[in-house]
């Protein structure tokens, strides 16, 4: 052989081993961790519903870790998550200051943002600036998406416009069942006051529909006696009230208190954190309302992760074992297990840890991922298209059960009863 | 409509107007501002749900309860931090961040042991149904509320004006120095007018989650500035003036509810810049230098 020849084969060799030399050298270069940078309101007026959601998140970080991590495509290896976690205070002010830390100084690997679309408002434009995928678990604004940001995705929950469709879509079978007036009352916050814009446009939109009343009330209200007592003068035959948690038992108890009721009434809240208007003893206010059925009390096809009952028992567990003070399992402890799902889909298909490579990861997912959130569908913005939820009317629960019953009642193919009006 | 936010406004106006009574004590006899108000007001609520759901106790019980807890817990606390600020250049201002730091501790120990949850409590367990006022209802709470709130206003009024005790506190809000010269003690009238403003908070607080809906350990900054609104509008410094600034801002905030609800957030600011505006003193402010 000569040297020419000898010199060929070395070559050959050496492209041949090269892509098995490079794994385990790529495997060595694996972060001893994958950091995941979130923010909670550990007090406020959000905390209600992110420390449930954080909860679930500790909850999910600390079961794959004890089975060695995450399982990273681009490592082809497990690492285990970190998780970064800062207290908010549900001020926004504060939140875009920690985001702004979370990239730079902690410098996560995965954003999330804190729940509700208060408080992701202030780490939209902070991502943007950052280019840092903002993992958006319910922030559902859509003032938040737009074809120029590629930096954001909805993880688990429908757009806001999107979100209410069901509901919508029910207005124009109003009339058939004698409703002709209906009044509107909603928490000016964007989740709920873009929801009662798509039902005002609704309303507006059924001929026989007649709009006797129309409030916004600023979002730390919690006395509706008042409020109520004000749509009751309008005499109106149905009523949409959208709010969150704390708003939802001040209302609860508003009616509770005045012994007043409506023939129909739909609330946004009441049922996506029955457990707390339980605590709270409003529950049985929300007898033959109706709301949107939510994941935490109805039970969607999974083909990834655990179903809600699944869920329910292991959360629950959960907080138990670390006496989590008031936590319970409810929507935003569901949302926070789905946006740890979507992670792990995510980094199991993406080939690197760039921002905008996990983003097209977790397009990869859109439409084949059902989990106990509903169908992930995402809309080309970022934006959450699935997880739509049907309309329910609440029913007593079967005997023995803690949970309400639920008579669905829109969309049509999904129904299983027909709406009881006026209510008993 | 209208006269039914008016009736309701009076009912929360002697209600708002219990909630500022207690920081306006104290700022008329130490000039310091309690910035821990809104949480002791919030520690009342607490041990009105602890009181009233868990133990079932009868409300007057829980009213003298928690004011005698409160009155004693503020006793040794004036005594741990009052007396240094005094020491200091500028009492008033260290005031300001020493209680916003007491606040913070309080609210976040209380978040520890009890979570951030709302809480609640139904308005039936004070007994009554709606009462009818104006062709509508009210919960019988809200008139339990304002009528306690009455009592208790009638209460600092014979604390100040017909008791001795309430003669030398007002000997040292006029004048502390002459006070001290007559042989005011005035370390014990002010540890016992701190007592009775914190008393008068958890009063408040015993009723806060029938008057505001529900609570968490994080209500007590928007009740700071809510007292702060109720005592600037009447005046700083004089107690019963709270009970006018109460009033307007309870019939304001029902007419603001009524008409703009969108905008009813506002009210406390709009009210604290447009009185600081035009009659910086408070509506009752030049009654008070008179006295």
């Amino acid at each position: 052989m000569t040297l020419k020849s000898w010199l060929r084969v070395a070559c050959l060799l050496t492209a041949a081993s090269a892509p098995a030399l490079s794994i385990p050298a790529r495997a060595a270069d694996a972060p001893a961790e994958i950091k995941i940078g979130t923010l909670y309101a550990g007090s406020g007026q959000m905390a209600s519903t992110s420390v449930p959601l954080h909860a679930a998140l500790e909850w999910w970080a600390d079961g794959l870790n004890k089975g060695g991590g995450v399982y990273v495509k681009a490592w082809d290896k497990k690492i285990p998550i970190k998780l970064v976690s800062y207290d908010d205070q549900s001020s926004p002010s504060l939140a875009a200051n920690l985001t702004n830390q979370l990239i730079t100084r902690d410098k996560v690997d995965i954003l999330l943002s804190d729940s509700t679309s208060v408080m992701t408002a202030s780490s939209v434009p902070v991502a943007k600036d950052h280019k840092m995928l903002l993992w958006d678990v319910t922030g559902s604004s859509p003032n938040f998406f737009s074809p120029d940001n590629q930096y954001i995705v909805l993880l688990a929950l429908a757009a806001t416009d999107r979100y209410p469709k069901t509901v919508a879509d029910f207005v124009s079978q109003m009339p058939k069942l004698g409703i002709k007036s209906v009044a509107l009352l909603y928490n000016t916050a964007d989740y709920t006051a873009f929801q009662a814009s798509a039902v005002r446009k609704a309303i507006q939109a059924t001929p026989d529909l007649k709009l006797v009343f129309d409030r916004g009330v600023p979002a730390n209200t919690t006395d509706y006696t008042l409020l109520v007592n004000n749509v009751d003068a309008a005499k109106p035959d149905a009523l949409f009230e959208f709010g969150y948690p704390a708003n939802e038992i001040a209302f609860l108890h508003a009616l509770q208190d005045n012994d007043t009721k409506f023939k129909f009434m739909f609330t946004g809240y009441g049922l996506t954190e029955f457990p707390l208007m339980k605590t709270n003893g409003v529950s049985d206010v929300l007898m033959n309302t109706y709301a949107l059925a939510g994941p935490a009390s109805y039970e969607f096809k999974v083909n990834y992760g655990l179903n809600r009952d699944g869920f329910k028992e292991a959360f629950e567990h959960w907080i138990e074992t670390k006496n989590l003070k008031g936590v319970e399992f409810g929507f935003n402890g569901l949302a926070g297990y789905q946006a740890g799902l979507v992670i792990e889909r995510a980094l199991a298909v993406a080939t690197s840890l760039d921002q905008l490579e996990l983003r097209r990861a977790v397009f990869t997912l859109s439409g084949t991922m059902n989990t106990l959130a509903g169908p992930f569908i995402l809309a080309p913005d970022g934006s959450q298209s699935g997880e739509i939820l049907p309309l329910a009317q609440i029913v007593a629960g079967a005997k023995g059960s803690s949970e309400p019953g639920l008579n669905v009642i829109w969309p049509a193919d999904l129904a299983t009863a027909k709406p009881i009006y006026p209510a008993p | 409509m209208l006269a039914y936010a008016l009736a309701t406004g009076v009912i929360f106006g002697l209600y708002f107007a219990l909630v500022g009574v207690g920081m306006n004590l104290v700022f008329g006899v130490m000039r310091i501002v309690n910035l821990a108000h809104g949480d002791f007001i919030m520690l009342g609520a607490f041990g009105a749900f602890w009181l009233f759901r868990g133990l079932g106790l009868p409300p007057p019980v829980v009213v003298v309860l928690c004011f005698a807890t409160l009155f004693l817990a503020g006793l040794p606390l004036y005594y741990l931090l009052v007396p240094r600020l005094f020491r200091a250049r500028e009492p008033e201002m260290l005031s300001l961040i020493l209680f916003f730091g007491l606040s913070q501790v309080i609210e976040a120990v209380v978040a520890m042991l009890f979570g951030n949850n709302e809480r609640s409590i139904p308005s039936r367990l004070l007994g009554g149904g709606p009462v009818p006022i104006m062709g509508q209802t009210v919960p019988f709470a809200w008139v339990y509320a304002g009528g306690v709130s009455l009592v208790m206003l009638a209460g600092v009024y014979v604390y100040l004006y017909r008791t001795r005790l309430g003669r030398q506190t007002r000997a040292i809000m006029a004048q502390r120095e002459e006070a001290v010269a007559i042989g005011i003690d005035i370390h014990r009238i002010s540890a016992i007018a701190f007592g009775v403003g914190s008393g008068l908070a958890a009063v408040a607080g015993v009723f806060a989650p029938f008057m505001l809906g529900s609570f968490t350990p994080s209500i007590g900054v928007s009740l700071d500035l809510t007292s702060f609104a109720v005592i600037v509008i009447g005046s700083l410094g004089n107690p019963l003036g709270t009970l006018l600034g109460g009033l307007i801002f309870g019939v304001s905030l029902m007419l603001m509810r009524t008409y703009l609800s969108s905008f009813a957030d506002l009210l406390p600011n709009l009210v604290l810049i447009g009185v600081l505006l035009v009659k910086p003193t408070g509506l009752l402010g030049r009654r008070v230098r008179n006295a």
